[in-house]
């Protein structure tokens, strides 16, 4: 059991802001909005198409989809040690958690140009049916927010090392980090959408 | 000091191996059972469960007011619920 000089010191301070810069929350609330919109249409279209959507989604690589989701939950999990380090006021280890975040976001974008390489093989387009119509949308969305996410942290890397951050003053990290686990969030029901259930 | 870091990194890892864990299940749900009603309550069952570890361990949102921890677990609750149901009366609608 720990004592209360030992608990973490979030929670001291319970009932605090969220972590980060609040206009980036803003942001979050609105890009799950927008994705949560995508995946309840995802689903209501697939009642109606249901064939169609059983047939299609069974062309899809499963294993790849559950390698993406543990490279993206390993990329979360070095996101919150970066954190960690830098409210230690460790800048260098908060260098190189956010390096190995940007790395694991790469191999997942390696992976998902690998799977629409495959499919632009196979000939597979947007028009091909409603399902990949949803599935390329979806995906190349995530695709993009992951590069988005790889670019935010690849700044506040850089500003880690040139020592922008400290114990007390290390709000961008905590700004960028919270942007990298909403990307994961997301991923996590599209995995389970698209590749799970059936 | 010592002890609330490896407080903190501790919890941390377990979360992270928990999320690893989860995933691995669903897939080999996926794969190896058939699929009816509860292996789809399961699921969602465990990808709700999954986003509310990332929600409150990962973007540290249970440490905030309860406000945003109502909001975050009431959009998986909506989203959740619509795949949920919609998935459900797929097989019914389309019988």
């Amino acid at each position: 059991m720990l004592s209360s000089e030992d608990m973490p010191r979030q929670v001291k301070s319970r009932h605090a802001a969220l972590p980060g810069d609040f206009a980036i929350w803003i942001f979050i609330f609105a890009e799950l909005a927008m994705f949560g919109v995508f995946f309840m249409v995802f689903a209501i279209t697939r009642t109606l198409d249901y064939r169609v959507f059983e047939a299609s989604q069974r062309t899809l690589d499963r294993s790849l989809g559950a390698i993406d989701t543990a490279v993206l939950i390993t990329g979360s999990y070095a996101v919150v040690r970066a954190v960690y380090a830098i409210r230690r006021g460790v800048a260098r280890a908060c260098t190189r958690w956010l390096a190995v975040a940007i790395g694991l976001g790469g191999t997942f974008l390696f992976l998902k140009m690998y799977e629409f390489h495959q499919d632009a093989l196979q000939g597979i387009t947007l028009s091909t049916n409603t399902f990949y119509m949803f599935y390329l949308s979806l995906m190349f969305l995530h695709f993009m927010h992951v590069l988005m996410a790889m670019i935010i942290l690849g700044v506040v890397a850089w500003k880690a090392h040139a020592g922008y951050y400290s114990a007390i003053d290390h709000a961008g990290v905590e700004t960028a980090a919270s942007f990298w686990h909403m990307v994961d969030l997301i991923w996590i029901i599209l995995f389970i959408l698209v590749y799970v259930l059936h | 000091m010592i002890n609330i870091q490896r407080h903190e990194i501790r919890t941390a890892t377990f979360v992270w191996l928990l999320l690893l864990a989860f995933t691995l299940a669903t897939y080999l749900i996926a794969t190896y059972v058939p699929f009816g009603p509860a292996i789809v309550g399961i699921v969602l069952g465990v990808t709700f469960f999954k986003g509310r570890l990332v929600i409150c361990h990962f973007m540290g949102v249970r440490y905030c007011r309860p406000v945003w921890r109502v909001i975050m677990m009431a959009y998986l609750l909506v989203v959740g619920s619509v795949i949920t149901l919609a998935y459900l009366a797929a097989p019914v609608i389309n019988h």
